[in-house]
């Protein structure tokens, strides 16, 4: 059978991966958020659903990317 | 804001503004929470069966960190995901006034069709509840044609009371054709 543990050992490291990663993540989501806020500022018709939504959002995601880099700073 | 954007005329009356039927963004983030609980129930089918993690020499507790790691980044695409389904359901509107229809199509980010059209320009407006789940929860299409030689047809599936919003659009343009018919130099 296949031994998948070997593949941290192969040419390219689990750290690294993971690394590339959180970099994809972290730039669409500044890129997303940025049209998000854009949106939701400029063509909403309820300044309180407006504010409600993008809280919701931040307080949503902000945290899981909080814990992709904390993870990646235990990895070695 | 938008109205300051569309900059509805003096003494202009918002009668209705009207989203899309709650059904439609609950049909559409339900497929977004079963993404979201994907990966939850592929953990809970290797805890179920460990025997067929065992065939790869993989250990769950030794990979815990990555795990976490590679969920989060799925719980952080599906959650945009959800958010870019609920912003083109929100800011997707029909506003009636006493004088025109303003409609505001959010196709996706970036692309979005605002279409205006007068009350006293319309030809007709029909509507169609087509389904049991529609004819239960009472939602439909609503189609409007005008007499304007650019854009005649305007229709929006999904509305909530697609009869009663018949209704009110049609009162309004018998009030809005009876003013002018009374004053014609009200404000066109």
């Amino acid at each position: 059978m296949q031994d998948l543990s070997k593949i941290t050992e192969s040419a390219f490291s689990l750290h690294s991966t993971l690394l590339l990663g959180l970099y994809v993540t972290a730039g669409t989501y500044v890129i997303f958020s940025a049209v998000l806020y854009y949106h939701w500022t400029t063509y909403n018709t309820d300044e309180r659903v407006s504010r409600i939504t993008l809280i919701t959002f931040f307080v949503s995601t902000f945290p899981l990317l909080l814990t992709m880099g904390l993870i990646l700073l235990t990895i070695e | 804001m938008l109205f300051e954007k569309i900059q509805l005329e003096p003494d202009e009356v918002v009668l209705k503004m009207v989203r899309k039927h709650w059904f439609v963004i609950l049909a559409e983030l339900f497929g977004t929470f079963i993404m979201l609980l994907v990966p939850f129930f592929i953990m809970i089918g290797f805890l179920i069966f460990p025997d067929t993690l065992s065939g790869f020499n993989i250990s769950l507790t030794k990979y815990t960190a990555v795990i976490v790691f590679v969920l989060a980044g799925w719980l952080i695409f599906t959650l945009m995901a959800g958010f870019t389904i609920w912003t083109h359901y929100y800011l997707d509107l029909w506003i009636i006034t006493d004088r025109r229809i303003i409609l505001i199509d959010q196709i996706r980010f970036f692309n979005r069709n605002v279409s205006i059209f007068r009350l006293e320009r319309l030809q007709d407006i029909e509507f169609s509840i087509k389904g049991l789940i529609p004819t239960f929860f009472n939602f439909g299409s609503l189609n409007a044609q005008t007499a304007s030689q650019f854009e005649s047809d305007f229709r929006s599936a999904g509305m909530p009371d697609p009869r009663g919003l018949q209704a009110i659009i049609q009162k309004a343009m018998d009030s809005r054709l009876r003013t002018l018919h009374v004053n014609p130099n009200s404000p066109q």
